[in-house]
């Protein structure tokens, strides 16, 4: 299989009133194509930073000191913004942790999906009214012609998350980078849209990035596990071989505290 | 360690500085000039500043750099008085509202909404109209219709606070409820309140020289920094002091005191 | 919608309860003993405007009554004639009003066009040249009494260039001008109120606009747009303005009472027969019918832009929309 997305020494600083502080330290990574590529860690290690640096969407108070994010052998850290322009979305989709503040609240879910095929993707009108039913169909938006003139404070967390996802396919994007996206939801609808993720993965060849603290969640989904600690990468292998056989002592305290709490 | 608060904080240290300079012109006025601010000289009319009369003289021979001195005491008298009154009673009826909540509460901020629905100067003109324009009116007309603001915050402030465990164990030991508002309540309200209560500051002297300019606030000879300019007003074009030094110390005292008010809430919020 | 409206009237009926009880409480202070002269505004009629006072609002009557006669009085628009020319108070405000309204509609339009554009410019950058000289334009324009604004703008385009006109809202030989000139003549006398009414709100609005579009673009939907690769201009405007905007619409209701009350000011200092400045001669004459007749309009005219500008947030808000 073909690497699609390399990390390579990837550092990352943020500038705060008390110093400058580091949120990624060295970081490599790789995610193969049509393959699902889990990052585990606390609250605060850095997921979030990792997720938004790969199309350099961070804070205006993150600098990137050093390291390469390769897209099909083109270092994205190194690209015009033009060029860089072109891949978010077109290439490259999120999902984000909270799919109501993630949509725009005075857009109905219709204009804000049009809105992404007519622009990204020259659509006609018509063409994108057509197929933005067909995304809500996919993703199992139940009456997908109704929905399309809702506004997201007129729908459950977990519609609206079905909706993110149809947006980011909207963009007919390879690689869907989705970042905490069930936190936000009950336990039943997270295993919903986890089962959904999993069957577009295949369905549609996608390549995921999956970020989640949560173990059962990454070991469910992804054929790749990378561990992270403090801004490092501390353990990345098969995610079977990582949960079967931990080589880091944090990621063996990890397994057995989720191992604890379900026992109780 | 305090000095070096006060590098940090810019904003705070110019608008002190300048607060504080206007502060002793106002208070050692007479020390700083040698003359009368309402001594008339005939054969001064009108002449442009030089070395007798540095800022120059108005319509009638009086030295404006005397009138604008003694002005400064009408202005922050003005600011401290109403500001006073305005935020003791936007303490009292934000406080009550915030505390007892319930009909209480919605019909204090209805009241609110009502005070707020009249025009700037409106009503403050009307009463003006029927009492007198005099200083002491003035003050307490302007305090009387610009408590909103602080008591918007102390309901908000004391919203926030009821709940908190200090409140609730106070009430289990059975403290009065004044005794509450005052002695846990309110201090720890205080913070948005004065920079509120120094905003309305510069609110207050903004009103008081809009009002005096207007002919219906401070009246001549009393100089007021208001007024003085009616006197620019008629001789547009001939004496450029008389516009330009008046109102240059309105605009620098309201700039002193809105920095004030704007360094102390950057404080504030840390 | 028609739910949210009926409602936000509703609201409205215990306010206009509120402004007359206020404006009476304001009658009753009128004088009931001479007033010395120490003041030259003081006419001595004082007893005189009593005894017309007491006969025009019943002030011998019980107070729960003289109330009950005075707000049904308003509801009716009644506020008597004329302390001065004995005119129809109603009648007087009417021949005064468009000219203010005119002018608050320009300014307004001047505070949206200048102000949104300052605002959003400084937010894109924070911290960048521009935005930095104009958070310092803003804070000075906050001490800026718009009184003396006026008589620096007066002395030097009207009396040291000679580029407009100094006061009033017509030339001379108006009745001598065709149309087209007659309209250029206005436009002439009315650039420099506009403008001095405007600046006051001018700095809060960009100020506003400023903080809220800097929260906006470092929401997630912004985030959100930006990574599915719409334009920038798109991701702007579309999407971060357009949220923006919305509180702006409160807060331009909220400038109204300012607006309205300003025109007391620059209407006075440029001699423009406006509602202020029928204010102004009123609270100068002590004509206590006009004053009350003033008073009670402008705040209901407050309590109207603001309703309409509550009314349009909900327009624009699907959040408000709808829900009931």
């Amino acid at each position: 299989m073909s690497e699609i997305l390399k990390i390579n020494d990837l550092t990352v600083n943020y500038q705060t009133k008390e110093g400058e502080f580091t949120a990624l330290e060295k970081v490599s990574l790789k995610l193969e194509e049509g393959t699902c590529l889990g990052i585990l860690g606390e609250s605060g290690c850095g997921k979030t930073t990792l997720a938004m640096s790969v199309v350099k969407l961070l804070p205006y108070n993150a600098k990137i000191i050093r390291g390469q994010i390769n897209y099909q052998g083109n270092n994205l850290l190194q690209m015009s913004e033009i060029k860089l322009h072109n891949l978010r979305g077109r290439e490259i989709a999120y999902i984000f942790q909270d799919p109501v503040s993630a949509l725009n609240p005075v857009m109905s879910i219709g204009a804000q999906i049009i809105e992404t095929l007519v622009n990204l993707r020259h659509f006609s009108y018509k063409e994108a009214f057509g197929e933005s039913i067909r995304l809500l169909n996919l993703v199992k938006v139940p009456d997908p012609l109704e929905h399309l003139r809702f506004y997201p404070h007129q729908l459950s967390g977990g519609l609206n998350q079905r909706v993110m996802i149809a947006l980011a396919l909207s963009t007919n994007a390879k690689v869907l980078i989705a970042d905490e996206p069930t936190s936000n939801l009950d336990v039943t609808i997270e295993a919903a849209i986890i089962e959904l993720l999993k069957d577009l993965q295949t369905k549609l060849g996608l390549s995921i990035i999956f970020i989640s603290h949560d173990l059962s969640l990454i070991r469910f989904l992804s054929d790749n596990t990378a561990i992270m600690y403090k801004g490092k990468i501390i353990e990345f292998d098969r995610t079977h071989l990582i949960f079967n056989n931990p080589k880091q002592l944090y990621t063996k305290e990890l397994l057995q505290a989720t191992d604890l709490l379900s026992r109780i | 360690m305090i000095f070096k608060e006060l590098k940090r904080n810019r904003l705070f240290s110019f608008g002190l500085a300048i607060v504080l300079a206007i502060g002793l012109c106002a208070i050692f006025a007479p020390l700083l000039t040698r003359y009368q601010p309402e001594a008339i000289d005939v054969n001064e009319i009108l002449s442009s500043p030089s070395s007798k009369h540095i800022l120059g003289t108005d319509s009638l021979g009086r030295d404006l750099f005397s009138r604008l001195l003694f002005g400064s005491r009408v202005s922050l008298k003005v600011g401290i008085i109403a500001v006073g009154i305005s935020t003791l009673m936007g303490l009292i009826l934000g406080a009550i509202a915030g505390f007892y909540g319930g009909w209480i509460d919605s019909l204090l901020m209805r009241f609110v909404d009502l005070m707020l629905c009249f025009p700037t100067y409106f009503l403050i003109l009307s009463v003006i109209a029927i009492l007198e324009p005099s200083l002491a009116n003035i003050m307490i007309i302007i305090g009387l219709t610009s408590w909103m603001g602080v008591a918007r915050i102390v309901r908000a402030q004391i919203l926030s606070l009821k709940e908190r465990e200090f409140i609730q164990a106070a009430k289990v030991i059975g403290a009065s409820d004044l005794r509450i508002i005052t002695l846990h309540l309110l201090p720890n309200a205080m913070g948005p309140v004065i920079v509120a209560a120094i905003l309305g500051m510069a609110y207050a002297i903004l009103v008081e020289s809009s009002l005096s300019f207007l002919g219906l606030g401070v009246q001549p000879p009393t100089p007021s920094w208001g007024n003085i300019l009616i006197d620019a007003k008629a001789t547009l074009g001939v004496a450029w002091w008389l516009t330009l030094f008046p109102g240059l110390a309105i605009f620098i005292t309201i700039l002193g005191v809105n920095m004030l008010g704007e360094g102390l809430r950057n404080w504030e919020k840390q | 919608m028609i739910v949210y409206i009926f409602r936000r009237l509703c609201g409205l009926i215990p306010l206009l309860i509120g402004i007359s009880a206020i404006s009476f409480f304001v009658i009753h202070l009128a004088p009931g003993k001479p007033v010395g002269i120490q003041s030259d505004l003081n006419p001595k009629v004082s007893l005189e405007v009593r005894a017309r006072l007491e006969k025009l609002y019943g002030l011998d009557k019980p107070v729960a009554v003289q109330f009950k006669n005075w707000f049904l009085r308003l509801l009716r628009f009644d506020f008597g004639r004329s302390f001065l020319d004995d005119r129809l108070v109603t009648e007087k405000i009417k021949e005064r009003l468009p000219i203010t309204v005119l002018i608050n509609l320009l300014s307004l339009f001047l505070i949206f066009i200048i102000g949104i554009p300052i605002g959003v410019k400084s937010a894109l950058k924070p911290g960048s040249f521009f935005d930095k000289v104009s958070t310092s334009l803003v804070f000075l324009g906050f001490a800026m009494p718009s009184f003396w604004l006026a008589l620096l703008l007066m002395s030097f385009f009207a009396v040291t260039l000679r580029w407009l006109p100094v006061s009033g809202i017509k030339s001379i030989d108006f009745e001598f001008l065709t149309l087209p000139y007659k309209i250029l003549d206005v436009a002439r006398h009315l650039i420099l109120p506009v403008f001095v009414s405007a600046f006051g709100s001018l700095a809060g609005i960009s100020r506003y606009m400023r903080q809220g579009m800097l929260e906006v673009i470092n929401s997630d939907y912004v985030r959100a747009a930006r990574s599915r690769g719409l334009s920038e201009a798109r991701v702007i405007y579309n999407h971060a303005l357009r949220n923006a905007l919305i509180p702006i619409i409160t807060i331009l209701g909220l400038s109204i009472p300012g607006l309205i009350g300003g025109s007391v000011i620059f209407e006075t200092i440029f001699a423009i027969p406006g509602m202020g400045r029928l204010f102004f001669e009123s609270v100068m004459s002590r004509d206590y019918t006009l004053i009350m007749g003033l008073l009670v309009l402008g705040s209901v005219f407050t309590l109207l832009g603001n309703l309409i500008a509550d009314i349009a947030y909900a327009w624009v808000d699907p959040r408000i929309r709808y829900s009931r």
